[in-house]
């Protein structure tokens, strides 16, 4: 049982600082608005969700959050809550999506459900705790479809690196994670 | 090109110093931070401000850190200040503000009332927040999220681990971040790291991240065949 649960506890962490580096990879691409991010490490939340199950990509985009929020200083900020909240939205969404509309619905489909989640969370914490004006809804429908470009994005890194886990050794001799 | 400077220094903005402020628990600076956040959504006069700006400033003054290094984060967000700004004084109704000098554009004096609140608030919890960050390790504030989280472990056990998961995941960063930076230059010298423009650039980061992947992989499983972790 302790050795259960020190290798889970070994990927899932591998798989967190995985998804902290995959969200450097933003700056590869030019910023469309100011603010607005690909957000490519909820990638490896829905890549997690397809090999390991809902609970471990949540616990993955908890402490994604929290330790990017530790080496930028931003914790307990704005922008930690902003991202606390679109990113255990959109998890949870990807995760019910994958479990009730898979393979009716592909990846790319359930990123593009977990990116308009995030974008609506976020859009509501904004309007309760940030800016409190209720016209931050009229940029709704440019960021949202601005998510349709995100999500089909993410979906496609999604779906590789799903391929890669379920072909990977470590994965393959843990079959109990899921 | 690197991805993170922070993420290879390995650590964040904190400053160690000997004060009283440094040396509290970390759980006591969590709920502190909560409480003050939670105070200031609430107020609203100009006296409740100036009572919060003085207690700000005592704070700057018992943990010694430099009230410019605090105000020097709300840079970061410019973006919420200028979109906040914009929203409550050009969309407010209310009596018109005479003096503003652009003809088709109305402000009036409820919006400035208001966004001036909101500002004022959006900056003193970015001010409070930044003082937490300077004043406790990111070890410190693991290990007192987990002693706050003692006593829901019984319900969900998985939080035990969370101080565990934290320090794995910090050295973990190291390994990962090289391979991503060997591929990022293997692949600058290809062809498409070349071009400009969107869907370009799309292209080559989903290549850029195929081939890491692969990286990341053959790596984690040479060190479990090793047995590195455990």
């Amino acid at each position: 049982m302790a050795a259960r649960v020190s290798k889970e506890t070994v990927y899932l962490s591998l798989l967190t600082a995985l998804a902290i580096i995959i969200h450097g990879f933003e700056y590869m691409i030019p910023a469309v608005t100011p603010w607005f991010k690909f957000g490519l490490a909820n990638s490896v939340s829905l890549a997690v969700i397809s090999v390991f199950g809902m609970k471990q990509a949540l616990i993955v985009s908890i402490l994604r959050i929290f330790i990017s929020s530790l080496f930028f200083g931003t914790f307990l900020s704005p922008i930690f809550i902003l991202s606390f909240t679109g990113g255990v939205a959109g998890t949870i969404a990807m995760g019910v999506a994958y479990k009730v509309f898979f393979p009716f619905f592909s990846m790319i489909g359930i990123s593009l459900i977990g990116a308009y989640v995030h974008v609506l969370a976020q859009g509501g914490i904004i309007f309760v705790l940030i800016i409190q004006h209720q016209n931050i809804f009229l940029l709704l429908p440019a960021m949202l479809l601005l998510s349709l470009v995100t999500g089909v994005v993410n979906g496609n890194i999604a779906i590789k690196l799903s391929d890669h886990l379920k072909n990977a050794n470590f994965s393959k001799s843990e079959k109990k994670l899921k | 090109m690197q991805i993170f400077p922070n993420l290879k220094r390995n650590s964040n903005d904190h400053i160690s110093k000997d004060t009283y402020i440094h040396k509290l628990d970390a759980r006591v600076k969590i709920l502190s931070v909560f409480i003050l956040m939670v105070i200031t959504a609430c107020i609203k006069g100009w006296l409740s401000f100036l009572i919060l700006a003085i207690f700000i400033s005592l704070l700057h003054f018992f943990s010694q850190t430099s009230p410019f290094l605090t105000i020097k984060r709300l840079k970061t967000f410019k973006f919420f200040f200028i979109l906040t700004g914009v929203m409550h004084f050009f969309f407010t109704p209310g009596e018109i503000f005479p003096y503003f000098p652009l003809e088709y554009m109305n402000v009036t004096y409820d919006g400035i009332e208001k966004g001036a609140i909101i500002l004022g608030r959006l900056s003193f919890i970015i001010i409070t927040t930044s003082i937490f960050t300077l004043t406790t390790s990111p070890k410190c504030i693991a290990k007192g999220l987990e002693d706050m989280f003692n006593p829901v472990k019984k319900i969900l056990p998985g939080l035990g681990t969370f101080s565990t998961m934290v320090v794995l995941t910090i050295q973990f960063i190291p390994i990962l971040l090289n391979l991503a930076e060997n591929e990022i230059k293997r692949a600058k010298n290809s062809e498409g790291s070349q071009k400009r423009g969107l869907t370009a650039r799309i292209r080559f980061l989903t290549k850029v991240t195929d081939s890491y992947f692969e990286s990341v992989i053959k790596e984690v499983d040479r060190m479990c065949d090793a047995e590195e972790f455990w």
